[in-house]
């Protein structure tokens, strides 16, 4: 399974370093993940605080867990799946007391997420990133964690709980609409999108 | 960006992401929280901890509670005393003119002076329907309610507040509020920055808001009105024993799982044990100061 972005198994080691008790190790598995997992909670909750809240509070839970979960095949997709088990709890909970409130939010690209070309031009950034915004929610998830934060296709399997050839359909759909949007854009679009592909 | 994907793979998006950078401060304060809350565990494992719960459940309540008896009665002197009976709503104005209806076993306590160009503040226990006048003083002299969970603050206005068991509601109908929790929330936020129909409830550490609730409900309490949404016997207990003084008994324990939705009107307790028995189809019995629930046979 080719892979790109493989820090994902450096951390077994410090997770067992973990399972001992070794709390520097933890800091390291922290340091190393807070980022991805606040930004992923922060796409889906779409509130500074609750991000940090939901990441902290992942760990702790974890932190006493430990003995229980015992070894890890992948740490980072361990981490992602009960982040994201976690999350959806929050949004349930929020659905749930905001009796009159619309849906709750799922994840959600800004204008700032989106690089064309080597500016960065704000019309067509927006214009994206409201494309992306309209695909079904899970088909966003998928490309979040496969293009936004660059996970293998099998991680993010795992963390989305589907198996591996569901996510490429998801991945599929998706890029398959977002060409065809995209390609009612008007044409120097298109020719600068192509010249980037073939950078 | 020559990623391999395998063939079956589709490719990628006709665009690039950008990747926002977590600042390094955010990363650092999240490890700093988490290592003061997983340190400790393994030390001083038993006791500590104990000392710390204990400190969290009885201390932070007490403190609270003593700061307010102490600013109340700092400035008992020079206050004067609403107070409700069970069963009783009254409507108070106070000297600039602003109205609070307050609801059944409450106490108001309002500044015997009031001066125009200074803060007004005001304090409450029990629940209370606030209409406050638009400041006649100094441009910038608030309006304050404070209770001992929370501090409402008040930009002309009209909003309810309510103590029930451990949990403090504040709804707003009209204008805007700022309502500060006085303890140290650990779940939510402990200042919100309200508009009309807001709700804000904060139970000891924990904080909660809910948005657009019917605003014509809000304190429909003065038209003895009561409005249920799946509300719990729990809940249904707290105000029976709360409002009019009656400790509610449930006989057959099946009830007490039971939810009650709908609107009752009642004057009293003797229409309001009415309307319950008949919406829940049940049998209330008031005895002394108790409300013996049971199911008919």
């Amino acid at each position: 399974m080719p892979d790109t972005y493989d820090q994902g198994n450096d951390l077994t080691d410090y997770w067992n370093a973990v399972r001992t008790g070794n709390s520097r190790a933890y800091a390291q598995i922290h340091g190393q993940l807070h980022p991805v997992l606040y930004r992923y909670a922060f796409a889906m909750l779409g509130d500074e605080e609750l991000a940090q809240d939901v990441v902290q509070e992942l760990f702790i839970h974890i932190w006493f867990k430990k003995e229980k979960i015992g070894a890890l095949q992948n740490v980072r997709a361990f981490f992602f799946t009960a982040l994201r088990r976690r999350a959806l709890n929050q949004l349930r909970g929020l659905r749930h007391l905001q009796v009159l409130t619309p849906a709750a939010p799922d994840i959600e690209f800004s204008a700032e997420d989106i690089v064309i070309g080597q500016e960065q031009q704000a019309a067509l950034q927006r214009q994206i990133s409201h494309y992306l915004n309209q695909l079904p929610k899970r088909q966003k998830e998928v490309i979040f964690l496969r293009f936004y934060e660059e996970l293998p296709y099998a991680e993010v399997a795992a963390i989305m709980k589907v198996n591996y050839q569901s996510v490429i359909n998801l991945a599929h759909k998706a890029i398959t609409q977002l060409r065809a949007q995209i390609g009612k854009l008007p044409f120097w679009w298109l020719f600068l999108s192509v010249l980037l592909n073939n950078l | 960006m020559d990623d391999q994907f395998s063939p079956q793979e589709p490719e990628r998006p006709p665009f690039r992401f950008h990747r926002q950078e977590v600042p390094e401060a955010k990363t650092a304060a999240s490890w700093q929280h988490i290592a003061s809350r997983i340190a400790g565990k393994k030390a001083g494992t038993g006791r500590r901890r104990v000392w710390t719960a204990l400190a969290a459940v009885v201390i932070v309540p007490v403190m609270a509670y003593a700061s307010y008896f102490i600013y109340c009665h700092i400035v008992a002197g020079s206050t004067r005393e609403f107070r409700t009976a069970y069963g009783e709503i009254k409507r108070v104005v106070l000297p600039d003119s602003s109205v609070v209806f307050l609801n059944a076993n409450s106490t108001l306590r309002v500044p015997v002076e009031w001066d125009p160009e200074k803060d007004r503040s005001v304090w409450l226990d029990g629940e209370g329907y606030f209409e406050v006048s638009k400041k006649t003083g100094a441009r910038n002299a608030r309006f304050t309610v404070h209770t001992p969970a929370i501090d409402v603050e008040v930009l002309g206005t009209k909003f309810n507040v309510n103590m029930l068991g451990r949990r403090t509601t504040v709804s707003l109908k009209e204008g805007k509020v700022q309502a500060t929790a006085r303890a140290p929330i650990s779940k939510g936020k402990s200042v919100f920055m309200m508009k009309p129909g807001d709700e804000v409830l904060v139970e000891k550490d924990f904080s909660q808001l809910k948005e657009a609730i019917n605003t014509e409900l809000i304190a429909d309490w003065r038209n003895h009105r009561y409005h249920f949404d799946n509300t719990s016997m729990a809940d249904i207990s707290d105000l029976i024993l709360n409002k009019f003084g009656y400790e509610v008994v449930i006989l057959t324990p099946e009830i007490a799982q039971r939810t009650i939705s709908g609107d009752l009107y009642a004057e009293d307790i003797g229409q309001l044990s009415r309307a319950l028995s008949i919406t829940m189809n049940i049998n209330i019995e008031t005895k002394d100061e108790q409300m013996l629930f049971s199911v008919k046979d």
